[in-house]
């Protein structure tokens, strides 16, 4: 087996009549904390839909650990990649630990290893949740107990989509912390951020895209230069180095 | 609210057993609870005709009236959650009346009904519907549910006119709307006793799968759900039974939409759990809907979707004020 988790050979694609990833190929070895930052519509959702299959691209385009995305079926594709999206409703009265247990379905029907749900509420922190209605708890709260779903399907790619975008900026540190953590015992981590200091204290690959390419990928620190945030962005920012850590300033 | 779906199980099959007795015992020809334990273990010991009137009258109908209910709250939790929308079921969407037109339309064009041809136009109507209302709205399941009650009224329509159109076959097709378990024999309780262990079967595998539905596509799909092909085989297992219902009982509105609703709000949306007790709650509901027509105007009938749906209305307008998530 190759060291790359995740291959994308040239793929071009989007929705019906409206092109959004423009002949895009990228390689990611396996392991490491990778964000995918870039523009709004610069493509960075529609990328992982292709690698969960809910964006179909042609044969061979896409692989996960060398496995052709389009060979696998759905439940061998689940244990590969485990997806969380920006849109998951949360209008029907789950209690947190079976929202959790969601994430074994491609395990079998049983849902029986309340282990691995025990577990992900644990790294989440949110076992005094269990019992709760999704209904009932706040917008940061679900957004791990959506990660714990995530975590329990216990594939080796995590892709999450914006996934601390309704937490506090205790909860977000928090939630970097574990996915770098994660990531750390050999799970590929990708997500979209948008907060490019919370990619810079955090993650430690990035991935910027614009008009569905790939703009710039490498480490964090070699990506986010203040001349490929300006080009990106177009947005004047300033990098301020302290301590060993940089910061991003927008002028 | 903690859930105690054991004791909402419990209560429905006590509720279940009572009426089923109450069933028996009610009726024209009164019948004590000692008449039915000697009509099935000795029945030369009872009058020919008491004996009679309870196995192969009574005694189908109430199972008919478990069956048929469980049918139709089995329909509806699959409805409710391939369309994403708990106020789906096949009434709603017009499957039911796309069986009962072609059913009317059978009749004005003179087809003769074999009880074998009747479930057949009958299914091909409630296919016809499901297929149509892919067709029409392929896009999102918001804009399905609503072609869907928009195919209703059309459909509705159209029987009332195969009804104003028929003079002869008038009270035939008037029937089919209404609803009645009046027909029930041992031969159609087989029938749709198969019809429904296959689709509970079928169902059952995919209460994991109708709980990721209710998600997103995109987790739904990332968690392992070829959620096009488990959307395809739960509508097309909901309309055959669907279609099974209505050629043998005719449309009996509510009760698919309002017991996985009861259920729910006991023992919450998870289908391994909503399943089974909402097809209870269903046979619970169509059983005492079957008693109250048969005993309201006795010795004659009420068509029993007409009790289902005077029933359930207030009902169920008292469960959506009293829920904000719905």
């Amino acid at each position: 087996m190759s060291e790359n988790a995740i291959s994308i050979r040239n793929l071009t694609g989007g929705y019906e009549d409206n092109t959004i990833i423009r002949q895009l190929s990228l390689k990611l070895s396996k392991g490491g904390l990778t964000a995918i930052a870039g523009p709004n519509g610069a493509g960075k959702s529609t990328l992982l839909k292709y690698l969960i299959k809910k964006l179909r691209c042609p044969d061979g385009t896409a692989l996960l650990f060398d496995n052709d995305v389009n060979s696998l079926k759905q439940k061998e594709l689940a244990k590969l990649i485990s997806f969380q999206g920006q849109y998951a409703p949360k209008s029907d009265e789950f209690t947190v630990r079976e929202l959790v247990e969601l994430g074994r379905f491609a395990y079998g029907d049983s849902m029986a290893n309340s282990d691995a749900v025990d577990e992900a509420l644990k790294l989440t922190g949110i076992e005094h949740l269990a019992d709760k209605y999704i209904t009932r708890i706040s917008g940061g709260e679900f957004q791990l107990a959506m990660l714990a779903r995530t975590i329990c399907q216990n594939a080796g790619i995590l892709a999450l989509d914006e996934p601390v975008n309704n937490l506090d900026p205790r909860h977000q540190i928090m939630l970097l912390d574990l996915l770098s953590r994660l990531s750390a015992q050999g799970k590929t981590v990708i997500c979209v951020l948008h907060d490019l200091n919370a990619i810079m204290r955090s993650c430690n690959c990035c991935i910027l895209m614009k008009d569905g390419k790939v703009f710039a990928y490498g480490k964090t620190r070699d990506v986010l230069t203040e001349s490929n945030i300006r080009e990106v962005y177009g947005v004047d920012v300033q990098i301020i180095e302290k301590d060993a850590k940089a910061v991003i300033l927008f002028n | 609210m903690k859930r105690k779906p054991e004791l909402l199980a419990l209560i429905l099959i006590i509720l279940l057993i009572i009426m089923m007795i109450a069933g028996i015992c009610l009726g024209s020809v009164r019948i004590t609870a000692s008449d039915i334990v000697r009509a099935i273990f000795s029945p030369q010991s009872i009058g020919k005709n008491t004996a009679y009137i309870i196995r192969n009258l009574r005694i189908p109908r109430i199972i008919s009236a478990i069956l048929t209910g469980a049918a139709l709250a089995l329909c509806g939790v699959v409805f409710q959650s391939v369309f994403r929308n708990p106020m789906a079921d096949s009434y709603v969407l017009g499957v039911s009346s796309g069986a009962s037109f072609f059913v009317g339309l059978g009749f004005v064009l003179g087809i003769s009904f074999a009880d074998v041809s009747l479930p057949v136009v009958a299914f091909a109507g409630a296919m016809l519907t499901t297929v149509l209302l892919f067709a029409i709205s392929r896009k999102n399941t918001a804009s399905l549910l609503l072609s869907g009650i928009a195919l209703n009224f059309f459909l509705s329509a159209m029987t009332t006119l195969t009804i104003y159109l028929s003079n002869r076959q008038a009270d035939n097709i008037l029937f089919w709307t209404l609803g009645s378990l009046g027909n029930s024999s041992w031969v159609r309780v087989l029938i749709m006793l198969s019809v429904l262990a296959v689709a509970t079967v079928i169902v059952g595998k995919n209460c994991s799968a109708m709980d990721l539905l209710l998600m997103d596509d995109s987790t739904a799909i990332s968690s392992g759900v070829n959620i096009k092909a488990t959307r395809i085989i739960l509508l097309a297992v909901a309309s055959i039974l669907t279609a099974t219902v209505v050629c043998f009982c005719g449309i009996i509105g509510f009760v698919g939409l309002m017991s996985p609703h009861f259920v729910r709000i006991i023992v919450g949306p998870k289908h391994r759990r909503l399943l089974p007790l909402s097809m209870l709650m269903g046979s619970v509901i169509l059983l005492f809907s079957d008693i109250v027509c048969r005993f309201i105007v006795a010795p004659s009938e009420l068509p029993i979707g007409i009790i289902t749906s005077v029933l359930g209305a207030p009902v169920f307008l008292t469960l959506l004020r009293r829920k904000r998530h719905v």
